[in-house]
């Protein structure tokens, strides 16, 4: 399972129920200033980078290496690099290279799928509760709560066997136990904007809530949406090939590099490098890259705030 | 503070009754249930009939929860066919196992992370802060079950002085009786979750250095040293406490990886067994046992929280 | 590597893990050597990950595929009649506890079985009798449905009346004329007699009684009986249990981890004189723990992983022996049949399921696949190893054999558009010769929801290559993959029902003891609303063979019928079953093989040479 870095090493990762004192505002000169500082971060430029790179290879890759990802040959299974197959071939014959690039292609579905969702819902979720306080603040909080109480793995392999394993089922599964940890921060985030006065002015000028919550809290919380995002793509990928380890990953014909590695370990003692390596580099090169990226994007928020 | 406390133990049994009954709904809609799940594929429908009665199965799922939660409040977590044994038994004696293995994992991983963190604060964006991120960022970045298996080719095959296996006793004395078979499975679950502490702690430590109190005591010539330990430490350490609280559901969901990778006999296991089993009381046990050390870790974390920050205030 | 499952299959990690059994499990010393006047331990691992637990005679089935029962139960109290016989799917005489029956009919057309029990003496000296038969028949009346072999309308349903002549004799008179086979082969065999002088109790301290004889009684002494039987922790010192009639009682139990040692039971009839004194099971939570117990010399009898098959050179440089352990079994990919569901029109037209099997090459599974040790039959009656009993000449062979091209014809001849990797569809719907046939409209799809496992290794590789095999000629699958030990409860979930979530199931199955009957007939898997056709199949020509099967009086000849028929509509696709286990087993041990196709264990002929 992954670790929660993304999780508990956020931005005011404050717990539940405490407001860490002072929080932001917002201006169009101090996103100029926030992006600054990403784009001074040689690590972020690294993994935007890297992520770039890895989009082409999966997705256009293909277009240039021709495989057959759909056919099995047991008779050319487990050849080891040469002409022909520069990484190799898999246990029921596929082609490495080729199978890294259409894996990757659900990898990185997943993982951005994930994160988008899981944001969306635990932004709305997060200032919904931040921003109503009071008994609803409370009922919202407790299923977050009770959420976050349950173990990852136990929510992902009830639901895994629940539904079809589609990539949009993935996507679905995943940010069901990922959007915890984004609506906890956007509530407290909220909850200290929603004290602030222009809030307040706004009520008073009759403002409806709904109109209020996106027209203020959303704008303020975005950074760590954003920096949320992008940890989350991290952690998704992460989770997807464990689901693979746990046989519960995308099926046959298709893969994904967790799938890829959890398979290439079976032969890991046969010495089929191949079938582990170029898997298990793949997933840890990009996760990094997202890390980097999203702890670039949170220096670039902090520093706005230092700013101020 | 009085009320804050009584306030937040109301919130921990809400929260607990809310964990169970998330997971009661997700098992029971299970597709199969569980009357076949444990009486395999060629039991009869008379049988399968029978079985619902004996076991409550055939009522309506809000029915069965009441139930459930009655007997949970009589302490009765309910039987295991598959093990022949009732589930607080099979908690009894796997739940010290896990404690023993994410305890030692933890203890490793802060043994190794908070002086790191700090060196990194302090050494910040030198050469050695880099080398530590990469290798935490790597530790995060791999998934549990290839950090496991690598170990096991590294330590247990190509070197081979450690065994790949966990140590199988039934007890924790058994277990530690065996040191060398829990090096690995701690050093995984330690290695995984090394990055998130070092880079708390890295980041929490820069918070503190630039604060008013660590410039005061520079300024009134405290040897750095003391600065660091007297109170750069302490203020560091208070929010780590708090985010082993916080983690500690992540972290059981790693040590279920942990457990089967290196077939450690502890909770993890067990849940597995239970999961593919179908096995309904003992996946609730283990779900329970979960959300009470979540719950309870959450609820410490706050406490020291407020107590050693004074920026926060008990909303 | 995927370790979804505890299960051994397939899923081991292998290799020499000298290393690892060094501190690798807590398991006892076993030693196989000398056959001295002290006597000889002979350790023997257990099945991976499921310690038996449990073992009562009468077992219901939630211990049945979980606690491993008949295993440990046919070691103590073994049924009257018994099949496995030198490796051979046979009937086997000598170690049945009772003569041949001998079955007549009588006016009414309605089989008579009369029994005679063999001289045989409880380990506590008394005989056994068929006070014990009966004491076994009356529980099972009143607790029918606890019994995990119990199928409604079979045995004891279909017995109208018992009567016990003597001590030695007793006469079942059925309700109607059966197949002499189907009798012996799984009804007869369930009869197993438990020590009515020392069981017929209703409370541990309570006297030894004849409540068994009115049915509150009976349901009394077995609700006493089944609450002992929870008690994991006396296995090993309830005086009960120490009553036996078969070769072992239990000497040892570990609750916890669930090792279990045996002792030769006094007044059993030993084979050879150097029997073992101690039998082991030691319990393994994974193939792995199994096998470096097996490298480091912990374990007499073991099994290799199938993904470790190279270090056998080692092992039997070692003094190990190796053998297959091939099962009486049948497995592959079952469709399904249920009314209402949508592709059941589709997979119910014969030159579908032809095509389908046109496909598969049958030798490359077994070669690439699972090393070449597979046996073959291309219908339900088990050929393990090529010896299986009333095996017909069309099931020794693939009735259509691997030709993609004849597959294509088939689909184009038959009114279907054919896109090689796409989806296939139907363009002439109908009835007639040419067209897609009754129930299929324009534009169905050959589109399938698929269950498999990526649990294994082995199947999952297995999966993988059927699902490209059917996407040469345009039939696509959706594969849904669920862990490997929720496979058989996946294949039963639609069992009765109208509708069913799943088209096709590919399930090697592994069958515990006494899951399948030692006599195939389709009785319990292909019979129309059988409570084990996981097809959802309702065939009514299929089902008056199966019935021919358990009333004929030329058994075989109405196999054979059977068969041929089933072969030739290939209701499901039997593939190519490997073996349960590949065994290890010291070379100075004897009489551990041949291994048994029912997979049994008969510890009692081993002996060390």
């Amino acid at each position: 399972m992954a670790s929660p870095l993304a999780t508990v090493v956020g931005p005011g990762s404050q717990p539940d129920g405490l407001v860490v004192e002072g929080s932001s505002g917002a201006s169009r000169g101090l996103w100029r200033l926030a992006l600054g500082a990403f784009l001074e971060n040689r690590l972020a430029l690294v993994g935007v980078v890297v992520i770039l790179g890895m989009v082409l290879f999966c997705f256009v890759g293909p277009h240039l290496y021709h495989t057959d990802q759909v056919h099995t040959n047991l008779i050319d299974a487990n050849l080891s690099p040469g002409p022909g197959h520069p990484l190799g071939t898999d246990d029921v014959g596929y082609d490495v290279l080729g199978r890294l690039m259409v894996g990757g292609q659900v990898s990185l579905e997943v993982g951005l799928g994930a994160a988008l969702l899981s944001s969306v819902v635990g932004a709305a979720w997060g200032a919904a509760a931040g921003f109503a306080g009071g008994a609803l603040d409370s009922v919202l909080m407790r299923v977050v709560d009770s959420i976050y109480a349950i173990p990852p793995i136990l929510l992902v392999l009830l639901m895994g066997s629940m539904f079809a394993p589609r990539t949009w089922m993935f996507i679905v599964v995943i940010s069901v136990v990922s959007w915890v940890p984004t609506a906890r921060l956007v509530r407290g985030e909220s909850l200290s904007i929603r004290v602030r006065e222009y809030v307040d002015a706004s009520r008073s000028m009759g403002a409806r809530g709904g109109w209020t919550v996106l027209r203020h809290v959303i704008p303020n919380v975005i950074g760590t949406i954003i920096v949320q995002t992008t940890l989350q793509v991290a952690n998704a990928i992460l989770l997807l090939a464990t689901l693979s380890y746990l046989g519960l990953g995308p099926p046959p014909p298709s893969t994904s590099w967790g799938g890829m590695l959890s398979g290439g370990l079976t032969y890991i003692y046969d010495g089929y490098w191949w079938q582990v390596y170029p898997a298990g580099i793949a997933i840890v090169v990009t996760v990094i890259a997202f890390s980097f990226v999203g702890d670039a994007a949170r220096d670039a928020f902090d520093v706005r705030l230092q700013r101020r | 503070m009085a009320s804050f406390l009584v306030r937040r133990l109301a919130q921990a049994v809400v929260v607990t009754v809310g964990v169970t009954l998330i997971v009661f709904v997700l098992i029971h809609l299970l597709p199969g249930g569980p009357a076949r799940a444990i009486l395999g594929p060629r039991a009869t429908p008379a049988a399968i009939a029978h079985f619902n009665a004996v076991n409550d199965y055939n009522r309506s799922i809000p029915v069965q929860y009441a139930l459930y939660l009655w007997r949970l409040v009589h302490g009765n977590l309910g039987y295991s066919y598959h093990y022949n044994a009732t589930v607080a038994a099979l908690l009894a004696s796997n739940v010290p196992k896990s404690a023993l293995l994410v305890g030692l994992a933890y203890a490793l991983a802060l043994v190794v992370a908070v002086p790191l963190g700090i060196y990194q604060a302090i050494r910040r964006n030198k050469a050695g802060d880099y080398v530590v991120t990469v290798f935490s960022f790597v530790g995060y970045a791999m998934p549990t079950f290839w950090v496991g298996m690598l170990l096991i080719l590294g330590f247990a095959i190509t070197w081979p002085f450690l065994p790949s296996e966990a140590p199988q006793g039934s007890s924790v004395g058994a277990i530690l009786s065996q040191p060398q078979g829990l090096v690995l499975p701690v050093v995984t679950l330690a290695f995984v979750n090394f990055a998130m502490f070092s880079r708390f702690m890295r980041s929490s430590t820069i918070e503190n250095l630039v604060q008013d109190y660590v410039r005061t005591a520079r300024a009134k010539g405290v040897p750095p040293s003391r600065i660091l330990l007297r109170h750069l430490l302490r203020n560091a350490l208070s929010p780590i406490i708090s985010m082993i609280g916080l983690s500690l559901p992540v972290v059981l969901s790693g040590a279920v990886v942990t457990e089967t990778v290196f077939n450690y006999p502890g909770m993890g296991l067990l849940f597995w067994t239970a999961a593919l089993k179908q096995d309904y009381p003992l996946m609730m046990g283990f779900t329970i046992v979960t959300a009470v050390a979540t719950v309870v870790g959450s609820l410490v974390a706050d406490l020291l929280y407020a107590v050693v920050d004074p920026r926060v205030r008990l909303g | 590597m995927r370790r979804g499952s505890l299960a051994a299959k397939g899923v081991a990690l292998g290799l020499a893990l000298a290393a690892a059994g060094a501190g690798a499990s807590g398991v006892a010393t076993a030693s196989t050597g000398r056959g001295s006047s002290g006597g000889t331990t002979v350790t023997f691992a257990g099945l991976v990950g499921e310690p038996p637990t449990y073992f009562f005679p009468m077992y219901t089935s939630a211990y049945w595929d979980t606690g491993y029962v008949p295993w440990a139960s046919y070691l103590m109290w073994p049924p009257i009649y018994r099949w496995g016989n030198a490796g051979r799917p046979v009937f086997n005489e000598g170690i049945s506890l009772a003569l041949p029956p001998v079955i007549s009919t009588d006016a009414a057309g309605d089989s008579v079985v009369t029994i005679t029990l063999k001289k045989r003496r409880w380990s506590d000296g008394r005989p056994v009798t068929t006070r014990d038969v009966e004491f076994w028949m009356n529980l099972l009346r009143v607790e029918k449905t606890n019994f995990a072999p119990y199928v409604p309308g079979s045995f004891p349903d279909n017995v109208k009346s018992v009567s016990y002549l003597s001590s030695r004799t007793f006469r079942l008179v059925f309700d109607k004329h059966y197949s002499s086979y189907w009798l012996t082969g799984n009804e007869l065999t369930q009869i197993t007699p438990i020590p009515q002088h020392a069981w017929d109790k209703t409370s541990a301290k309570g006297p030894v009684g004849n409540y068994d004889l009115t049915p509150k009684g009976a349901r009394a002494v077995y609700n006493f009986l089944q609450g002992q039987a929870q008690s994991k922790s006396t296995f090993a010192t309830n005086p009960l249990w120490q009553v036996v009639d078969g070769p072992w009682h239990i000497t040892s139990y570990n609750a916890t981890s669930g090792e279990i040692s045996f002792g030769p039971s006094p007044t059993y009839p030993w084979p050879q004189k150097q029997k073992i004194s101690t039998f082991t099971e030691l319990p393994f939570t994974s193939s792995t723990a199994e096998f470096s117990a097996l490298e480091s010399g912990t374990i007499d009898v073991g099994y290799v992983p199938l993904s470790s098959l190279r270090a056998i050179p080692s092992l039997e440089a070692r003094g190990y022996k190796i053998a297959d352990w091939t099962q009486s079994a049948f497995g592959g990919l079952i469709f399904q049949y249920a009314k209402d569901d949508k592709a059941a029109p589709i997979l119910g037209q014969l030159y579908v399921r032809q095509a389908l099997t046109h496909l598969i090459d049958m030798k490359t599974i077994n070669d690439k696949i699972w090393g070449g040790l597979a046996s073959y039959a291309s219908g339900p009656v088990p050929n393990p190893s090529g010896r299986g009993l009333y095996v017909s000449a069309a099931e020794r062979k693939d009735p259509y054999p691997y030709d993609v091209q004849a597959a294509r014809s088939l689909l184009t001849s038959h009114g279907w558009h054919v896109v090689p990797n796409g989806t296939s569809t139907c363009e002439r719907p109908g009835t007639g010769a040419s067209d897609c046939g009754a129930g299929i409209a324009r534009g169905a799809k050959l589109s399938f929801n698929v269950i498999g496992t990526e649990s294994s290794n082995s199947e999952y590789r297995l999966l993988q290559y059927l699902v490209s095999s059917f996407s040469a000629v345009g039939v696509h699958s959706n594969v849904k993959l669920v862990p490997d030990a929720s496979l058989a409860s996946d294949a039963a979930e639609c069992i009765g029902k109208t509708t069913c979530p799943w088209d096709m199931e590919l399930w090697m199955g592994e069958w515990p003891l006494g899951w399948t009957p030692y006599v195939e007939t389709g009785g319990n898997t292909f019979a129309c609303g059988a409570a084990s056709n996981y097809l959802s199949l309702c065939n009514a020509y299929d089902d008056k063979l199966i019935a021919a099967n358990h009333s004929s009086s030329d058994p075989v000849k109405a196999l054979e019928q059977w068969e041929n028929y089933m072969v030739r509509e290939q209701f499901q696709i039997y593939l190519p079953i490997p073996p349960y286990r590949v065994v290890a087993y010291r070379s100075n041990l004897a009489g551990v093989t041949p291994l048994d196709p029912y997979l049994q264990i008969f510890p009692e002929d081993w002996h060390t040479s």
